[in-house]
């Protein structure tokens, strides 16, 4: 056996391309924000591929569990100054627990059903934050206190890169060895054929509840990391867009490919940059790159290289 | 070991069970057979729980199987397969085998040689990475068979085996099963009589969801009851 797949090498150059940016802008502020923003994105996008690639589910409100947790990060950072990694695990503990109000009805919804549902989960997030304002400021956001990790003030931007991408790096290992393991198979029975999954023994309605427990905490995880990155959290960054530009990343990608998501996030996350000084460009060309993979990649980015993972 | 009796089955005005008496003992390959519709795969389905019958007991080992989750019955020795072999079509042949051993929580090293050593007993050790979707409908059929045989349990129950089987692939398929009808119970439906009525034990031929006759495939293949509603006048010598 190789030490690495195909599919795996395919992630490791990905990984590689995009620490390497920075490093080639000379660790200038602005090139290190948006790497460290693409990380926290893929981790994101990875997530929702563990629900929709491997799990057979999806969601398009996967914001939402990434505003719960930056939320969470962000407040317990202004009121009681906590370490980053209280911070990391309160975000993905609230969002893994918001996950539980729409795992539960996923048990009996699919496809559309738990897009709608999904979607409204979304919205509804967003919305709470707008219009709680005793505890989210509302549309003034909240500004995170000075980050500090393990006694260690996180002073510059290269401080919250590395530990970001220390971050990805570890939700990269766990997802990529997910098929490999019972969990990640429980998965892939359910998604691929819940009676027989059944009668394998495997309780269908727990291990999709666990597909979005398990989801929703990384992306938790992941909005906490935000908080960090940014210093500052507002609705408006966990609207609609923000939950299509998530759901874009794995599809364009292709799903249930954890190389193939993070190529997906790293096309999305550049073309949002590339665009960004245009109003309403980005989203134009990230709704292209939806229609252009539909049309002529239809397994994603994925199908570049094949092989590897259980082809699909 | 397996008793089911009086299993009846109501799907709005039809009913596709009418108080089906079944008794599989420990051993040996027992065989369902009937017209399309006579309520054989409904009744398997009743076994695996995937269907709840309106009357009725089914009891295994002493336990009341209907009082159990389908995800329950692996554990309790009963394992099946599927008329659509129902493969995890994006996991590999050797994954969907993983699936059926999970259960056992056996360490990862140890249910990966059990369930390779499964796979090449079926010849398909030169299949096991690829993904099971990919595969021919005969190696389904057979990744399907190795998924339900490697937890080796005590009642394996076969929908149609060898529906939709190449005629090279058959041989493997029915060594395969008469090799499980060795050392558990086997219960299948199955229409190619002309190739397994022999191996059976016994036969219950269903017809519009009652049992019409029950007895060893001899006593069967001469019952009028057979003939007349399942085999239909001259038909009969050659099907039998």
């Amino acid at each position: 056996m190789l030490l690495f797949a195909r599919s795996e090498r395919a992630a490791l150059l990905t990984l590689a391309l995009v620490v390497a940016f920075p490093i080639a802008c000379g660790f200038r502020t602005y090139p290190l924000f948006i790497a460290t923003q693409f990380a926290v994105f893929a981790m994101v996008a990875l997530s929702l591929d563990v629900l929709m690639g491997r799990s057979g589910q999806i969601s398009l409100g996967h914001a939402g569990f990434f505003a719960l947790g930056a939320y969470a990060a962000a407040i317990l950072s202004v009121r009681y100054d906590v370490d980053l990694l209280v911070g990391v695990i309160a975000g993905a503990a609230l969002a893994a627990l918001g996950s539980l109000i729409v795992g539960l009805p996923a048990t009996r919804l699919s496809g559309h059903y738990l897009g709608i549902v999904t979607l409204g989960f979304g919205v509804a997030v967003a919305q709470i934050a707008l219009k709680w304002t005793a505890l989210t400021n509302g549309d003034e956001g909240v500004h995170t206190h000075a980050i500090h990790l393990a006694g260690t003030v996180l002073s510059s931007p290269l401080h919250v890169y590395a530990v970001v991408f220390v971050a990805l790096g570890a939700v990269t290992a766990f997802v990529a060895r997910l098929p490999r393991t019972r969990l990640g198979r429980a998965f892939g029975a359910v998604r691929d054929s819940e009676i027989a999954a059944a009668a394998m023994g495997i309780s269908v309605a727990r291990t999709k509840v666990l597909a979005f427990v398990i989801s929703a905490a990384i992306a938790g995880g992941a909005g906490a990391l935000y908080a960090a990155l940014t210093g500052f959290v507002a609705p408006e960054d966990f609207g609609i867009g923000q939950s299509l530009l998530f759901f874009a990343m794995v599809v364009v990608g292709g799903t249930a490919s954890t190389a193939g998501t993070l190529l997906g996030a790293l096309v999305l996350e550049g073309v949002s940059q590339a665009a960004a000084t245009v109003g309403g460009l980005s989203l134009t060309l990230i709704g292209a790159a939806i229609v252009g993979v539909a049309l002529f990649r239809p397994a994603g980015l994925k199908s570049l290289w094949r092989g590897g993972e259980g082809s699909r | 070991m397996l008793r089911c009796s009086g299993v009846t089955m109501r799907f709005g005005g039809l009913v596709p069970l009418d108080g089906v008496d079944l008794h599989v003992p420990e051993r040996g390959l027992f065989l369902v057979v009937g017209p399309n519709g006579a309520g054989k795969t409904t009744l398997l389905n009743v076994i695996s729980r995937l269907v709840t019958p309106a009357a009725g007991s089914v009891r295994f080992a002493d336990r009341d199987l209907l009082a159990l989750e389908p995800s329950a019955l692996l554990d309790a020795g009963i394992a099946r397969s599927f008329q659509k072999a129902e493969l995890f079509v994006g996991l590999s042949a050797l994954d969907n085998v993983l699936v059926g051993l999970d259960h056992r929580h056996l360490p990862e090293r140890a249910a990966r040689v059990r369930a390779i050593g499964m796979l090449e007993a079926l010849g398909l050790g030169g299949v096991a990475h690829v993904a099971a979707g990919t595969l021919s409908h005969g190696y389904q059929k057979l990744v399907d068979l190795a998924r339900a045989l490697v937890s080796e349990p005590k009642l394996l129950l076969l929908d149609e085996p060898l529906a939709g089987v190449t005629a090279a692939e058959i041989p493997t398929l029915l060594a395969a099963i008469r090799d499980a009808a060795r050392e558990r119970a086997v219960l299948m439906i199955e229409h190619h009589l002309e190739l397994v009525l022999d191996l059976a034990e016994r036969v219950t031929v269903l017809d519009f969801g009652r049992t019409i006759s029950e007895g060893p495939p001899e006593a069967v293949r001469r019952d009028p009851a057979v003939i007349r509603s399942y085999l239909g006048g001259k038909a009969v010598e050659h099907a039998w």
